[in-house]
């Protein structure tokens, strides 16, 4: 009976021995993840560590990833149409029609209406004994490209015009600006032409109609561009 | 700490800070240009700039109407004439257009003509009346014989009626010394 009793109380402590080596078992595996975790397994092997990582920043990783790749895509498309929006804003504004401001701006249109046939008139405008006056007063009222036309023009003048002893007046009937904008303009223009040969008096008129590309250099409106619609 | 998911720790991460910095930037460079766009398409271009393409567009196509005729389709011709015209221009077409078929019938000519350029010399909104120039080319092609293209200076006086702006008065600008009354004198107010 007390062997009984003994074996029984033996029986016991073996039971709760166990149940106490278990307890500290799970302690210590919990201890040891803890560790591992705090210390991000620095007492651990390498291998051991890598795991360890691995495991616990998969999903983390994964969902950053995610995240760049999403507001990649979003800088893409917001990106895209701000570039989308930023061309047609320009374009809307630097629309023909928006930047010209040919009789919109009437004093502007008219100073340039004034200044181009006051560069008109004495440019095409000569008298066979000084071709070389008017030739030298143009180069102040050309710029750009119109130097060279006007001087193939002119040379023709120079050519033929004492012979004939030509005098010629160019008076500028009608401008009209078809575009202004800013130091630029172009212009409609037609001009009479009175030719008179000072040898036999004889006068005769002519038409003349041209369009002026026109740019405000220096301070006045100077011919760039003079074409004659011959082309 | 990285395997906290919360926003403080993607932040963290150097790859998605970046993105989201671009994805920032991207966000106000699109909310201005969206912005500029939308300013830019509401304001349009000033609407007395948009009056004055559309009254040159207009005179334009009248001065070419008014030189294009073909003898085989009279009637349409003068029609567009007419369409194209009003006030003294209007009765005049109207008063002469009889004698002007029989006269078209006998000479057999198709005319067409190219505008080279055309611009506006005054243009008084409130008023309805504009003044246009243009470089008309103009081919007659006789019933015999080659086209005789010829360069033609007009000038018109443009009026506004409740269907668009027509032709008050078209003609050529004279050369010689008695002419530059026409077309000139209008200050483009």
């Amino acid at each position: 009976m007390a062997d009984k009793n003994v074996k029984s109380a033996e029986a016991a402590e073996d039971r709760e021995e166990a149940t106490a080596a278990a307890a500290t078992d799970d302690q210590q595996g919990a201890e040891n993840t803890q560790g591992a975790k705090d210390t991000q397994g620095a007492k651990d092997t390498q291998g051991a560590k890598d795991t360890q990582a691995a495991r616990e920043t998969e999903p983390g990783r994964r969902r950053a990833w995610r995240a760049a790749a999403a507001l990649g895509a979003a800088t893409v498309v917001l990106g895209a149409f701000g570039a989308w929006a930023t061309v047609h804003a320009n374009s809307e504004r630097n629309s023909a029609a928006a930047q010209n401001t040919a009789l919109t701006d009437g004093p502007a249109t008219a100073a340039v209406r004034r200044e181009v046939a006051a560069t008109v008139n004495p440019i095409f405008s000569y008298n066979y004994a000084h071709t070389g006056a008017t030739r030298r007063a143009a180069q102040g009222l050309l710029t750009g490209p119109a130097v060279r036309q006007y001087d193939t023009l002119f040379a023709l003048v120079t050519k033929n015009a004492p012979a004939q002893k030509l005098i010629v007046t160019t008076r500028v009937t009608n401008t009209g600006v078809e575009m202004l904008n800013g130091d630029r303009a172009r212009l409609l223009v037609f001009a009479n032409q009175q030719d008179t040969r000072a040898g036999t008096g004889q006068t005769s008129y002519a038409g003349a109609m041209f369009a002026v590309t026109a740019r405000h250099q220096g301070g006045r409106w100077k011919i760039e561009n003079i074409d004659t619609f011959s082309g | 700490m990285t395997t906290k998911p919360g926003l403080r720790g993607w932040v963290s991460e150097p790859l998605v800070a970046t993105a989201l910095v671009l994805a920032a930037l991207a966000a106000v460079f699109a909310t201005w240009a969206g912005w500029s766009w939308y300013r830019a398409s509401a304001a349009g271009p000033p609407q007395d700039a948009q009056l004055r393409d559309q009254v040159l567009q207009a005179g334009e196509q009248a001065v070419q109407n008014f030189n294009t005729l073909d003898y085989r389709k009279v009637a349409a011709g003068l029609a567009l004439w007419e369409q194209s015209s009003t006030g003294p221009l209007h009765t005049e077409i109207m008063a002469g257009r009889a004698q002007f078929e029989r006269q078209i019938a006998r000479t057999k000519t198709i005319t067409t003509a190219r505008i080279l350029d055309g611009a506006l010399t005054a243009l008084n909104a409130r008023a309805g009346t504009a003044r246009i120039i243009a470089a008309v080319q103009i081919t007659v092609t006789p019933a015999s014989g080659s086209p005789v293209t010829k360069q033609s200076r007009l000038a018109g006086i443009l009026t506004r009626t409740p269907s668009g702006w027509k032709l008050s008065a078209l003609g050529q600008v004279p050369v010689g010394a008695a002419s530059p009354a026409s077309g000139k004198g209008s200050s483009g107010g």
